[in-house]
């Protein structure tokens, strides 16, 4: 079976290959000119800080290096939904499509385990393949991690185990989609909706509380409290006994910090006033990435069991 | 009927939906015979083969193969059983020489160097890419893929369909072929019986999705007579045996009898041979499909 899926599927694997080769080739180049912009400035700045701060250094070097591309980056989200929809959806569908699927289920592999082994081995190559680009990835944006943080979704969807594992639910939403629809067109459809219907909820509203955030709350003027890296999730202002402003609240006392001039944070002090926020500390990283790949390999190991039971219960 | 029975059904039903393609067939395949299903499109022949295969589940009743009722879809099951379906799917972007590798790959006990021979003999080499073949060569390579698995029974759905007269003649040669060397049985559908007639010792009448006529072909022949006589005296020719077709002449009736063991004794009656085509159109026109099932399951 090994050799038959490979004959198979070598195609679809050449063509993954190219293009996580490609697009590393591309992060690689680009990746060389900013780790020597960040070691020409902003890391000796961050290592031994000058008079002034760092802040115009980093500042000019967040400028120059997130850019165009760093948007460019949102629509490598479908890459997962790609490689569902090419390599996914066909694995059954096509047999269906073609007819074939009389010529392979009649040899004397059943089809269910036809299906496991197909679904497995593939599943292992694509897994291989992002984990093999995330690696690329971390090492391209790590200057811009160190000043931002890895939980924006430029680093959290392709760092770590976020890619591969978004591509394994991907993958097994395609097979699926193949052996319940039997036509290629209409399963790569389905799983490219399949794949967004997850995918989307999971990073908009999921994501922020997959643990509860920690509340920091520092008085005005006082050290920052919240961490380069941390995710922050809301914050605002605090009053004299530590109560939580209302927007409308907030708004106004700002508004009154201008009036009166001067610089705001002395203002909000001599009122009383302080800082709040709800975040996720720069050191929950792995812990969040674990739990959403941990919640994408469930959905894609279901997604497989349920395409082979389907096969099994209705070949026809 | 005795001996081993290579194929049989019970009460066996298909429905799609609303429609039942197959219903209530009843039918055992004699280990070791060429047998030939025959029916008008849509009479559910593919639907019988493909649950014969396990490639379709049935609503109702059950198939066994070589007595194996259970588990159909398991590497033993898939190995007693070798199928060319409709079409002759193949992997069209593999070469020939590919699809013997994925026939040993995907079966226990593939015979690649027979399938080797036989592919030679036929000129068709093992680079030639599949989807470059003519209808013919594929069909070939089919039946050669199918016939290397070294199964006990052969399945072939309507193998002649999309072939011309000399591909046919070929296709026939080498099916014959493995039939005279091996123990194999071959059950083969076909909506023109005269393709079959001269190889077929086993004869399934299907229409409707019901069997009208099932049985050994000599035996068949044997037990049907056309006769000839007056209309008013019809009671008597039914005394003889079944009545399955009438037809009105000029000067009295002709009826297709089956024979129920006494001979038909009235004298104004004169009894010839029937064809087996003749028979085969007898039972495809007759009306009931309930008396023809009837007349079915008497053979079986």
């Amino acid at each position: 079976m090994l050799w038959v899926t490979w004959r198979h599927h070598r195609g679809q694997m050449a063509a993954c290959l190219g293009l996580v080769a490609a697009a590393s080739m591309i992060l690689v180049l680009l990746g060389l000119t900013m780790h020597s912009a960040w070691s020409a400035g902003p890391a000796g700045c961050l290592a031994a800080p000058a008079r002034g701060g760092c802040s115009g250094v980093l500042d000019g070097f967040q400028a120059r290096f997130t850019g165009s591309l760093e948007q460019l980056l949102g629509w490598m989200n479908l890459v997962p939904a790609l490689i569902g929809a090419f390599v996914g959806a066909p694995l059954a569908g096509r047999e269906f499509e073609t007819g074939t699927w009389r010529l392979a289920f009649t040899q004397a592999v059943p089809r269910g385990r036809w299906l496991t082994v197909k679904a497995l081995l593939l599943a292992a190559a694509v897994v291989a393949l992002t984990a093999l680009f995330s690696l690329v990835f971390a090492w391209y944006r790590a200057p811009l991690d160190a000043l931002e943080g890895r939980f924006g979704p430029n680093s959290f969807d392709f760092e770590g185990l976020s890619l591969p594992a978004c591509t394994l639910f991907a993958f097994g939403a395609g097979v699926l989609a193949g052996a319940l629809l039997r036509r290629t067109l209409a399963a790569m459809a389905a799983t490219i909706a399949g794949y967004l219907l997850v995918r989307v909820p999971m990073e908009m509203w999921l994501r922020p509380h997959l643990q509860a955030p920690a509340e920091v709350t520092t008085p005005a003027g006082a050290a920052a409290g919240v961490g380069r890296g941390d995710w922050v999730l809301s914050s605002g202002l605090t009053n004299a006994g530590g109560g939580r402003l209302s927007a409308q609240a907030e708004s106004a006392v700002l508004h009154a910090a201008q009036t009166a001039g001067g610089p705001q944070e002395n203002y909000l002090r001599s009122h009383g006033y302080g800082h709040w926020a709800l975040i996720q500390p720069a050191g929950r990283f792995w812990h969040f990435q674990i739990l959403e790949a941990a919640i994408y390999t469930l959905l894609a190991l279901a997604c497989l069991v349920a395409a082979v039971l389907v096969l099994r219960r209705h070949p026809r | 009927m005795n001996g081993p029975v290579a194929l049989q059904t019970t009460g066996l039903g298909k429905c799609y939906r609303t429609r039942w393609a197959l219903r209530g067939v009843d039918l055992a395949i004699p280990a070791g015979s060429v047998a030939a299903l025959v029916g008008p499109n849509g009479a559910g022949k593919t639907t019988l083969l493909q649950l014969a295969m396990g490639l379709l589940e049935p609503t109702e009743g059950s198939v066994a193969v070589f007595g194996a009722q259970a588990a159909p879809n398991t590497a033993a099951a898939l190995s007693r059983v070798g199928f060319v379906a409709q079409d002759h799917p193949l992997y069209g972007f593999m070469r020939v020489g590919e699809l013997l590798r994925f026939g040993v790959a995907t079966n226990r006990r593939f015979d690649a160097g027979y399938a080797r021979r036989r592919l030679e003999a036929l000129a068709i080499g093992a680079g030639q890419r599949v989807s470059r073949l003519s209808g013919g060569q594929q069909a070939q390579v089919a039946l050669v893929l199918a016939l290397a698995k070294r199964a006990r029974l052969l399945v072939l759905d309507e193998p002649l369909a999309s072939l011309d007269p000399l591909a046919r003649r070929e296709f026939m040669a080498v099916l014959m072929d493995e039939v005279a060397e091996g123990s194999v049985t071959v059950l083969l559908s076909s909506h023109v019986l005269a393709e079959l007639q001269r190889v077929a010792d086993h004869l399934i009448v299907l229409c409707g999705g019901q069997v009208r006529l099932a049985g050994d072909v000599d035996e068949i022949i044997a037990t049907h007579r056309h006769v000839t006589g007056p209309a008013a005296a019809e009671s008597a020719a039914q005394a003889g045996g079944r009545v399955v077709a009438a037809q009105r002449l000029a000067r009295g009736t002709r009826l297709l009898v089956r024979a129920g063991g006494g001979a038909i004794a009235h004298p104004a009656w004169q009894a010839e041979p029937a064809g087996l085509e003749e028979i085969v159109l007898a039972y495809l026109r007759a009306p009931g499909p309930a008396t023809a099932g009837r007349g079915g399951s008497e053979v079986a």
